[in-house]
């Protein structure tokens, strides 16, 4: 079965062809990311703006490198949730007009499920069950994932995402947007045990998240005694250590939970997807302690990780077999 | 020709199919911007009850604003998505032309529909009578010429723009209503404020038989503004 995968969620207009759920025919991705850079942020309106003219090329492409009509298509999967209000509805209407048009069924994608999905793109794909960490600019969720379509939320961020974090530091430090790679590569010439940022655990057993207050001691430690400051003072003489610190912090966070949720589970398979799963230090912390602990680890290629429609088609596939279809009628839910 | 128009610039949302000029059926949706939803099934239901199946229409008309960014987003991704999948043509209408088709028969020589477009602006447009339609071509050619472009501007600036005896109508007269409270300038019953897709499938069959189409790759709303990101930043940057 060829599915054919629509995701416009947020600044990604992607689409895709994946045959069976496993191989990955094409997959388009036009990124926005420098529309949004000047602003910080994605500007929402700017959004919805490149996906209305980005929709028919990327979709036109993703056939056309699969070697594709649409005739060859067997089914629609497309991201219905969670993500921009405005930005959903357009790979939404789309999907249901070439449904309506070309007669296919319609599957209803959640794009933190398809993040985790993205693991099953790889030649050796996770076995269920399994723990799943879901990182990116708006999600920082923890799952027990029973089934590709079963995921049981364990935890999650209480106030900023992690990507959220990196990006809101990023703006901090000066490096600009997006704020991930940003402090990556600024963390590469500096100490990460230079500055003992906090690790923020709440309470015993506790699955969530917190990184505000990461983030604060971030700012008191760059703008000093100067309380009146909104930002610190340019140049920030140990920024180096400062962003590789604060990476280190939010790495130790995550790895520790994640490996809490996979002992509390008696889990022996972990999943980590969404566009933070690109970070280096965290693919190597995961990866490393995985190995020291006998747990796979399973890491999609970095393309796979940001947001792309080959992971919508995917499960969109596996929806689909377990007759989870919608109809013409499929509403988008921003907010998971 | 066989035409389906949608028109979502608005808080009521329509679809309707048309044939060789002539209406064959309209369905409104319920008000509010339900839009997302209910196109596509509204569609379907209506290529089904007028015995067609889908790949029998030959254009697809879409109300590509100004209006609701969201709702006219949706209709034009909605109307490019269908005629890519389906091989066939695509035409954009301004919401402004639709709605001056609400314009009561005793107007009089000019229109404005003014439309409520929040940044305490409005969308509105100047139409003239075609006198083409009063010699008796009727259904051939437009009731309303546009007179100048379709703008998104204060009402102050709209105001000079008004000639003597314009009828206007529409939502942006509401919460401006002291402004437009000009002797010369002429007010009825208020007719419908929402533009429909049978006025969108009637204008789209008068461009489409004069040969135009739009090409569904490069179709895109007209916003007439910038959003207000780009506002914002543009002037920081001067300061």
């Amino acid at each position: 079965m060829r599915v054919l995968g629509i995701e416009t969620s947020c600044d990604e207009t992607a689409a895709a062809v994946v045959l069976d759920g496993r191989d990955i025919l094409s997959n388009v991705v036009v990124s926005q990311e420098r529309l949004h850079s000047i602003y910080g942020g994605v500007v929402p309106e700017l959004a919805c703006r490149a996906h209305v003219e980005s929709l028919l090329p990327v979709l036109d492409r993703a056939l056309s490198d699969a070697g594709l009509g649409l005739d060859g298509i067997d089914a629609v999967a497309v991201t219905y949730t969670p993500g921009l209000v405005g930005a959903l509805l357009l790979g939404v209407a789309a999907a249901k007009a070439i449904c309506l048009a070309r007669g296919k069924p319609l599957v209803g994608v959640d794009h933190l499920q398809a993040h985790i999905y993205a693991a099953y793109l790889t030649p050796t794909p996770p076995v269920p069950p399994h723990v799943s960490l879901v990182v990116s600019g708006g999600h920082t969720n923890l799952y027990l994932t029973r089934d590709v379509a079963d995921h049981e939320l364990l935890g999650s961020t209480l106030d900023d995402a992690v990507g959220e974090a990196f990006d809101k530091v990023a703006s901090l430090l000066g490096l600009g947007y997006p704020g991930g790679p940003r402090v990556e590569a600024a963390a590469r010439d500096g100490n990460p045990k230079a500055l003992r940022f906090p690790r923020t655990q709440l309470g015993p057993g506790s699955l969530d998240f917190s990184f505000s207050g990461l983030k604060t001691a971030v700012l008191y430690h760059c703008r000093g005694q100067n309380a009146s400051l909104k930002t610190p003072p340019r140049p920030i003489p140990d920024l180096p250590d400062v962003a590789a610190s604060f990476q280190a912090a939010v790495v130790d966070v995550l790895v520790a939970r994640t490996f809490e949720a996979v002992e509390a589970r008696g889990a022996r398979a972990l999943v980590c997807g969404g566009g933070v799963a690109c970070n280096g230090p965290l693919r190597e912390r995961l990866a490393a302690e995985g190995a020291a602990r006998g747990i796979a680890v399973h890491l999609p290629p970095k393309k796979l990780c940001t947001d792309n429609a080959a992971m919508v088609a995917g499960l969109g596939y596996q929806l689909a077999l377990r007759g989870r279809t919608a109809d013409l009628a499929l509403e988008v839910v921003p907010t998971s | 020709m066989r035409i389906a128009a949608f028109e979502t610039s608005g808080t009521l949302g329509s679809v309707a199919l048309a044939q060789d000029g002539a209406l064959v059926s309209e369905r409104a949706f319920e008000k509010g911007l339900v839009h997302g939803r209910e196109l596509l099934p509204s569609l379907r239901d209506l290529v089904a009850a007028a015995g067609w199946v889908i790949g029998d229409v030959d254009l697809f008309a879409v109300s590509c604003g100004p209006g609701s960014y969201t709702g006219v987003r949706v209709g034009v991704a909605t109307a490019k998505a269908l005629a890519w999948a389906l091989g066939k043509g695509i035409l954009g209408v301004p919401s402004l032309d639709a709605l001056a088709e609400n314009a009561p028969a005793d107007a009089g020589e000019r229109v404005c529909p003014v439309v409520d477009a929040r940044w305490q602006q409005v969308y509105a447009a100047v139409y003239r009578r075609n006198p083409a339609r009063d010699a008796g071509a009727s259904g051939e050619v437009r009731r309303w010429l546009r007179d100048g472009e379709l703008l998104a501007v204060r009402p102050e600036e709209l105001l000079p723009r008004l000639p003597p005896g314009t009828f206007i109508f529409g939502d942006g007269l509401d919460r401006y209503a002291a402004l437009f409270e000009r002797p010369d300038l002429r007010r009825g019953p208020e007719p419908p404020r929402h533009a429909r897709a049978s006025a969108v499938a009637a204008l789209a069959w008068l461009d489409a038989r004069a040969g135009r189409r739009d090409d569904p790759f490069r179709l895109v709303p007209l916003y007439l503004r910038p959003t207000e990101a780009e506002v914002k930043f543009g002037s920081k940057a001067k300061n």
